[in-house]
């Protein structure tokens, strides 16, 4: 397959090979001052995120904002330098509010007690642009947040999950046309084609609210509706797989409603720098098969899959078009060098 | 021989993520050096960070018992063998939060309200569970950080 340069139009996702656990950077479309909007979702170690954005943004980026998924240490440990960091520091910060009781999150409530950053309570159904890039929560569900004071539900369960697509169009122009004659747009555009979902660390609650709240509606000949409108918010290419591949977080019937061409599993396999204890654990046996039903190429980023090599995850949407991909070499200690060439495998 | 002048070692652990029946992840932080003696709280500034980053502190339950015992989460959490029993493996949680080490609890009645309050005390074994108080004081704090857009205008 053709390399492909990554143009500055593009949404750039990258999932940085960070060990076990989550650090994401979004690279949103340049804006006509030539600054890089840029979203930061967990952070595991902040030296390595810092030092990836800086240079791939040729050291021009504005930190739209941070989301931390939920609170676990593997994926909040590094946002607290990111928080005293004032090039780093964010315009919003999303959290799904559900509170830990660990030193760690602690400092960062502390942090943001004295900075200018918006701190925002975030639940499914909210949206935002950036550029042409459509940001929306699908969870965690208002339902299972309503539970959280309850011993109803788990930290892994209130993860945010985000839904980025790329379109080719603003949002105005989506929003004032979203039909042309009667049949749906969405339906045209073929969905999910240019979208890619971050599902933290959701495990099956989460995941049957999705479910519920962004149904796969179907358009059907038989019934003839006014509108033949498709509706399949979970379609996608590209997952950054929930839970660095539990089995508990990876439902065969989501996967096959999002039908991911690409799955992404950040993971660290067989060792760990535990003072007891290996983990040896994830991904779960289940949790690939699962993915290998739905027809998904994954890689992990400890290169553990069918004997991969280790390295971060590339990923860029072109305006409305399909992504292209490809596995960097750097170890979980070492600072990528910018990618501006994506050498599909 | 010179006795050396050791720092007393204070813990504050929280048992940070059940990744299986048998593997738990723990956030340990040490107390910041504060001397020989004086009160302690449970704010950010008394904490260090937890282990540097990449590190990870995986524990596994007592079904490891042919490992040595040194493994074993009792001892990495330092729980004096006395109250060993009150701790058992199936009974950590997501969430809970131990102070451990050379410590000791005094309560104080202030506006009314019985207060714990924390003070190094060298050569002392001390074990407290303190995520109640720690789940008010967080509490309290992000709706404080919620409600602040209106302190800097931004909403």
């Amino acid at each position: 397959m053709a390399d492909y340069n990554i143009k500055s139009e593009d949404l750039v996702i990258s999932i940085l090979n960070v060990g076990f656990g989550d650090s994401i950077v979004i690279r949103f479309p340049r804006k006509k001052d030539n600054v890089y909007p840029v979203g930061i979702v967990d952070c595991n170690i902040a030296q390595k995120t810092k030092d990836y954005i800086r240079a791939h943004t040729d050291d021009s980026f504005c930190v739209e904002f941070i989301c931390a998924t939920h609170p676990h240490l593997d994926h909040i440990r590094g946002i607290n330098s990111l928080l005293k960091d004032d090039d780093f520091l964010p315009v919003e910060f999303w959290d799904s509010g559900f509170r830990h009781n660990s030193a760690t999150y602690r400092k960062i409530l502390t942090t943001l007690s004295s900075k200018s950053t918006r701190t925002i309570r975030v639940s499914s159904g909210m949206e935002k642009y950036i550029g042409n890039v459509g940001i929306t929560v699908l969870a965690p569900s208002i339902m299972l947040r309503n539970r959280y004071a309850t011993y109803g539900v788990d930290m892994n369960n209130a993860s945010i999950v985000l839904r980025l697509e790329h379109h080719s169009e603003d949002v105005l122009s989506i929003k004032s046309e979203e039909y042309q004659g009667n049949v749906s747009k969405e339906d045209l555009r073929n969905a999910g084609q240019s979208v890619a979902i971050l599902a933290g660390d959701a495990e099956f609650d989460s995941w049957s609210h999705i479910t519920q709240e962004f149904p796969r509606l179907e358009k059907q000949d038989k019934h003839k509706p006014l509108v033949n409108k498709m509706i399949n918010y979970l379609a996608c290419h590209t997952i950054k797989v929930a839970h660095h591949g539990s089995m508990h977080s990876s439902p065969l019937d989501v996967y096959e409603k999002m039908s991911p061409n690409l799955a992404i599993i950040s993971t660290k396999q067989k060792e760990s720098t535990s003072v007891v204890g290996t983990r040896n654990l994830y991904p779960h046996e289940l949790s690939v098969q699962a993915l290998k039903e739905s027809k998904a190429d994954i890689l992990t980023t400890d290169g553990s899959y069918e004997a991969g090599s280790p390295g971060s995850v590339i990923i860029a949407i072109p305006p409305g078009g399909k992504p292209h991909w490809s596995q960097l070499n750097d170890a979980s200690d070492e600072v990528p060098e910018a990618p501006t060439v994506l050498t599909e495998s | 021989m010179r006795k050396e002048n050791k720092i007393p070692k204070v813990l504050r652990i929280t048992i940070d993520e059940r990744l299986s029946e048998n593997l738990i992840r723990l956030e340990i932080c040490k107390l910041v050096d504060i001397g020989n003696s004086g009160e302690f709280k449970d704010e950010p500034g008394f904490w260090k960070d937890a282990a540097k980053e990449g590190e990870e502190i995986l524990v596994q339950s007592n079904i490891s018992k042919h490992k040595s015992r040194k493994k074993l989460y009792t001892d990495l959490m330092s729980i004096p063998k006395s109250q060993v029993d009150k701790f058992p493996w199936k009974d950590l949680k997501e969430g809970q939060v131990f102070l451990s080490g050379e410590f000791e609890v005094k309560e104080k009645m202030i506006k009314n309200k019985n207060v714990k309050q924390y003070f190094i005390h060298p050569g002392k074994e001390s074990f407290e569970q303190i995520d109640d108080d720690v789940k008010e004081n967080t509490k309290n704090l992000y709706f404080e950080i919620l409600a602040k857009g209106d302190k800097y205008g931004r909403l």
